[in-house]
């Protein structure tokens, strides 16, 4: 195995095409964990590390936010964000520990794609758009087009995750990322992010969006509908989470079996709104 | 396999150039090049804490570092903490609390808990030092000790530097 | 506390722990050798195969390597607790997935994990037996098809293929008893498989000199255990043989016999090199040791007014593919089931059976904790159907000291009501028990009790105390500090009895080649068993002292006085004294040669009465003094998710005396938690032999937020007359009161009981979902 430092994208581009089966590595907390088991044995390894400019987090003035794919979690997980983009470093400060979140970056775990990761289902939740360069240039991809199946992204081989940009957080969003898991720091068994629009007590708009019970991050359209439009009530709020464990297709592992994440699910959907809610009712 | 290069590291505010094979971490170049055995390999897989150094003065996993990807980086193990002031209180704290048992989780916490108290604005109380000790596992003492003394050298480390909030 | 000397009580911090806070103390794995080798394991993919062949052609042919072993280089000698079935390799056949089939020693480690990922093994599969069902059905297929031929140490009666062990005690008449009872309550309790997970893998480093003499540095429970047992695997005399144990990082039952020792010594033999071997987080899961998992039926009576007349206990231990300790494991387990009530007519019989899985084997609580979970589970449940609290029917049926233990055994000390009112006291118990099932935001707070026992004694030990030239002393004696503070609490023992100062008390780590024989630290007994011999020997230091001082005053030796700091003089002339540096001078140069005294013994308690109860292949006539304890535990059951929170608990314990307070509550926290972990969360699993979680991503153990500080440690002392001081054992009893108070709360919280743990949040919310529909 070769470990690359290039300093610049195109150069690490160049590298990953010139090397069958390289890897990209940033913060390494779970890509070294598998080197460690003998799960990967990549031939080449090109770090991130040296690579100007991708750890930036950027807060512009219309609320639209730009992270590099190297921020840390913990940057992240320290940052305050406006609107429904506080499911973003909610979720960033449920990863693992604070020595992890270190060193583990946002573009790492989104690229890295384990659907029982926290920043994910926030990632989509937050309608996330991600910038991928390869040989032909950039491109930009909707997070939720991106995670195509367990540990599988809508990268090329050839394809790097620059940067992460945030469209403006309505007036009135909010957001909320709520996990639950076996014990602190353990991947999620269930986890919900959830932004929302509010307007005098109605919600507007919502992005719900499951970690942990499918492939990929599951969000469905017919049951953001069943929210939006209403004041949030305890019915519509069930009708969605409903319509959501109706869809979900969970792993089964010792976090839980499927069947018992499904039945979970419409509770936690209930508590992952309610704390949203929460958030807009509360002084800023 | 690929040959073995020499990387070089400042460990504890020396120069060392070991050899380090592709694959190898941090954590296998301390204890096995640098005879610097402080660090515990618990796990392998950054669960348990157990070989938390401080790298550019962040705590971190040395088991998740690849040794080739720390070339100059200041790396700070448990045996650099000999004259650090807020590891001295910590190890006063936890050797009168009986907070340490076995010992292999010891030196992991004591650098995440130097960590915290280097970053922290004022003694950090019982939560956050639970929450800074949350990925640190220790087997023997159900933590309750650990966390009561780390209280306790906090209100004496932190509180009592210069321009930070009195005791 | 009158007439204790300082040492005693004394919460002073341990002398290893500046050195564990420095991370400068040395485990087995930070040591290294000149020229030593690094070794690596293969395992088998198979939970029950047959090795028809082993290619080991690539492997050798790397370079770096020095040699490679399989089970055919190795001499047919077995090893084991009680039945000899254990070999350092596996001989012929896999008995359960990850055994080891072959060993690399090369240059370097990553040579070694190379060369063994190319040895290639040709496995005839065979059917496994995948459960405690399947291994004593009829025609089940024997784990052991050579189990006849085994030596067997004494042999324990096994009647059915895959059975290692049986045993009884029964006491009365059960059957007529039941007609006698008001309310008879019966049920079927599932206890799962809890891996040690001590911090520190297993490890070893094995050398032989050139004349032939062995030394192995490992991390153990005893040195005295790992040297008898490396002698017959290896064919060498135990005087050849030198056993260190260099600091261990936790051990909990799971490193008490030997674990990779004798295939690293042979792995040294054919180099002739030293050897090392570690083992990875994932193998140490897969192939050392775990609790036993086990079924356990009970059925039990009383009278109305809560009067305890009968039960009727059967259990069943999955001991794996190995027998290690179950034998002793399952009678212990027996011997606890009565719990510590008088109840008059008991029939408890069990088993342990071999299955495909991984060996089962000691682990704090040594099959105490699978029975008290279902017995103090049943206390609950009797509680119910009677309308008693709970906390009141326990004391209706305490045992006191002065009463007997089943078995016939005179119960010496017992702290047991005033552990159950403590704890009951300090908890707010009454107004909590009110409040039952209240919570808020779909949770339901509950609290629960229990009442446990446990022993410290069992075989043998001795200690040497030497004073040194400047009247310091050297204390000698071989129990492992397991990282609970067996050196601190000894040490204190032995300036107690000699009434100086701890730090006038130099002792050394555990070497079979310097201190005096110690069967093991394990079974609670250190501080109990090791601190008497220890006071033996310091008595004998003190009468030397004192010849000296009456030959020095020319009087009586009866007329002199040891004083407290290390001074000897005569009985009300305060002036006329000498320090024991002036005395051990006149002894290491004048007369009568350095002091030193020594303590030797066996477990010495009351035997069994065979006459008065049946006792079935029991392997010992006497195991050892009783301890006690009670625990409280709050609770919140979160009815969305099915989690179970503890909020609170209270653990009192009986330690006669408690020698290093701090010491004692770090066993009762650590212990409690470990207990909460096998109540709640641990469980190791395996799907068609496989094992599903072997590894710390995967099986996890609690962390500092998964858990609250309102744990409370209660120390009571009701002094043994037979301990040093007064003093019992700790190590254990926390671990086994955990699992049934937290099972009482959530029942008092839900209404539910669970009869199976973990109480896994997916078991609770069935559970709730079950309890829903009817």
């Amino acid at each position: 195995m070769q470990l690359f430092h290039p300093t610049t994208i195109d150069e690490a581009v160049a590298l990953l095409a010139a090397h069958d089966e390289a890897r990209c590595i940033a913060g390494g907390q779970s890509l070294v964990a598998m080197l460690n088991l003998g799960l990967l044995d990549p031939p080449a390894l090109v770090s991130l590390r040296k690579v100007e400019g991708l750890d930036r987090l950027t807060r512009h003035a219309d609320g639209s936010v730009a992270m590099g794919a190297a921020v840390t979690q913990a940057a992240l997980a320290s940052t305050d964000l406006p609107g429904a983009l506080a499911v973003l470093s909610e979720a960033a400060q449920q990863v693992a520990h604070p020595a992890i979140r270190n060193f583990g970056t946002v573009g790492g775990a989104l690229c890295h794609a384990d659907p029982a990761a926290d920043l994910p289902p926030a990632f989509v939740a937050a309608d996330a758009r991600l910038t991928a360069i390869g040989p032909d240039g950039a491109r930009s991809i909707r997070a939720e087009d991106f995670f195509l199946d367990y540990l599988t992204t809508a990268l090329a081989e050839d394809e790097i995750l620059t940067e992460i940009r945030l469209p403006p957080p309505p007036p009135g969003s909010v957001g909320a990322y709520h996990k639950f898991a076996r014990v602190d720091g353990d991947y999620a068994t269930v986890s919900v992010a959830v932004a929302l629009t509010l307007e005098d007590g109605i919600c507007r708009a919502a992005r719900v969006v499951l970690g942990s019970c499918a492939a990929q991050p599951l969000r469905l359209d017919a049951a953001d509908a069943a929210l939006a439009d209403t004041q949030l009530d305890s019915d519509a709020v069930a009708r969605a989470g409903a319509l959501l464990q109706d869809s979900a297709e969970p792993l089964a592992d010792m976090r839980g079996s499927a069947d018992y994440r499904r039945r979970i699910i419409p509770g936690l959907v209930a508590r992952a709104v309610e704390a949203a809610r929460a958030r807009s009712e509360a002084p800023a | 396999m690929t040959a073995a290069v020499a990387v070089v590291l400042a460990v504890n505010g020396e120069a060392l150039s070991p050899l380090a094979g592709p694959g190898e971490t941090l954590l296998d170049i301390l204890r096995s090049r640098a005879e610097l055995t402080g660090s515990k390999r618990g796990c392998n897989t950054g669960v348990c804490g157990a070989c938390t150094v401080l790298v550019d003065g962040k705590a971190a996993r040395s088991c998740l570092m690849l040794a080739a990807d720390c070339a100059g980086r200041e790396i700070v193990t448990i045996e650099g903490l000999d004259g650090d002031p807020h590891a001295a209180l910590l190890r006063e704290e936890m050797a009168g609390a009986g907070a340490v048992q076995c010992g292999y989780c010891t030196p992991g916490i004591i650098v995440a808990l130097t960590d915290l108290f280097r970053g922290a604005a004022g003694p950090p109380d019982a939560g956050a030092v639970r929450h800074w000790l949350g990925g640190n596992i220790c087997r023997c003492t159900g933590y309750v000790s650990i966390v009561e003394a780390a209280v306790k050298a906090g209100r004496r480390a932190v509180g009592s530097e210069p321009g930070m909030p009195g005791q | 506390m009158k007439g204790l000397p300082e040492a005693i009580g004394a919460r002073l911090p341990r002398r290893d722990a500046a050195d564990k806070l420095a991370g400068a103390a040395r485990y087995t794995d930070d040591l290294s050798r000149p020229g030593m080798l690094h070794a690596a394991i293969l395992g088998s993919p198979w939970p029950s195969a047959r090795i028809l062949g082993i290619d080991t052609a690539a492997a050798r042919a790397l370079p770096g390597v020095r040699a490679v072993l399989t089970g055919a280089d190795l001499p047919d000698r077995r090893w084991g607790l009680f039945v000899y079935d254990e070999t350092p390799l596996a001989a012929g056949v896999v008995r359960y997935v990850g055994e080891p089939v072959a060993a690399v020693a090369a240059a370097d480690l990553a040579t070694a994990r190379a060369a063994a990922a190319l040895i290639e093994v040709d496995y005839e599969e065979l059917t496994p037996v995948l459960s405690i069902e399947a291994a004593l059905e009829d025609g089940a297929v024997p784990v052991h098809r050579e189990f006849g031929s085994y030596e067997k140490r004494p042999d324990l009666g096994f009647e059915r293929v895959n059975e290692i062990a049986r045993q009884e005690f029964s006491e009365g008449d059960v059957e007529a008893a039941w007609a006698d009872c008001d309310v008879i309550v019966e049920g079927v309790y599932q206890v799962p498989s809890q891996s040690h997970v001590y911090l520190e893998p297993v490890s070893a480093i094995a050398e032989f000199d050139r004349a032939g003499k062995l030394t192995v540095r490992s991390a153990n429970q005893s040195v005295n255990k790992v040297q008898a047992t490396l002698s017959r695997a290896l064919d060498l005399p135990m005087s050849k043989i030198r056993v260190v144990t260099p600091a261990v990082g936790g051990a909990f039952g799971g490193k008490s016999g030997v674990t990779v020792q004798p295939l690293v010594a042979h792995l040294a033999r054919v180099t002739g090199r030293p050897v090392k071997l570690t083992l990875t987080r994932e193998e140490d899961f897969m192939a050392m040791r775990r609790r036993h998992p086990a079924v356990v039926r009970v059925r039990t009576g009383a009278k109305a007014d809560g009067t305890l007349i009968a039960r009727d206990l059967d259990i069943v231990y999955d001991g794996g593919a190995y027998a290690e300790d179950s034998p002793a494991v399952l009678g212990f387990g027996l011997l606890m089931a009565r719990g510590p009530y008088a109840i008059p007519h008991c029939r408890l019989r069990g088993r342990a059976v071999y299955t495909n899985r991984l060996r089962a084997a000691g682990f704090r609580g040594y099959g105490n904790p699978q029975v008290t979970f279902a017995t103090e589970a049943q206390i609950d449940e009797l509680a119910d159907r009677l309308g008693l609290d709970p906390v009141e029917l326990r004391l209706k049926n305490a045992v006191e000291a002065g009463g007997r233990w089943i078995g016939g055994q005179t119960i010496t000390s017992c702290g047991l009501r005033a552990c159950l009112t403590e704890a009951r006291d300090t908890s707010g118990w009454a107004g909590k028990r009110r409040d039952g099932g209240i919570g808020a935001g779909g949770k339901r707070r509950g609290v629960g009790v229990s009442a446990f026992a446990h022993i410290c004694g069992l075989l043998g030990t001795s200690a040497t105390v030497r004073l040194l030239e400047d009247g310091t002393a050297a204390l000698a004696h071989s129990a492992v500090d397991l990282g609970q503070g067996a050196e601190a609490a000894l040490a204190q023992i032995c300036a107690g009895a000699l009434d100086i100062d701890v730090d006038r008390v130099d002792s050394a780590p555990a070497d079979s080649g310097a201190a005096p024989y110690n069967w093991s630290t394990g079974g609670s007994r250190v501080t109990y068993m090791v601190g008497r011999a220890v006071m033996q020997a310091a008595d004998a230091v003190r009468q030397q002292i004192a010849r000296h001082a009456a030959e020095t005053f020319e009087c009586a030796p009866g007329d002199i006085e040891i004083r407290p700091g290390g001074r000897a003089g005569i009985v009300g002339v305060p002036e006329r004294e000498l320090s024991f540096g002036e005395i051990s001078l006149r002894a290491h140069y004048r007369t009568g040669g350095p002091i030193i005294g020594s303590g030797a013994l066996v477990y010495d308690g009351e035997a069994f009465d065979y006459k008065e109860a049946v006792i079935r292949n029991y392997p010992f006539e006497r195991v050892g003094t009783y301890v006690f304890g009670a625990h409280v535990v709050e609770v919140e059951v979160d009815t969305v998710t099915g989690k179970v929170e503890i909020l609170r608990a209270w653990a009192a314990h009986d330690v006669g005396r408690a020698i290093n307070p701090t010491s004692v509550e770090g066993q009762i926290l650590g212990g409690f938690v470990q207990g909460a972990g096998y109540a709640l969360l641990e469980e190791m699993l395996w799907e068609d032999g496989q094992p599903v979680n072997p590894s710390m991503m995967d099986y996890k153990v609690f962390g500092a937020l998964d858990l609250p500080l309102d744990i409370h440690p209660i120390i009571v002392e009701e002094p043994e007359p037979s301990g040093p001081f007064g003093a019992k054992g700790i190590g254990e009893p926390p671990l086994v009161g955990a699992a049934p108070a937290i099972a009482n709360a959530v029942a008092h919280a839900t209404g539910l009981r669970l009869r199976t743990i973990p109480m896994t949040p997916e078991r609770v919310l069935d559970a709730l979902a079950a309890a829903a529909e009817r």
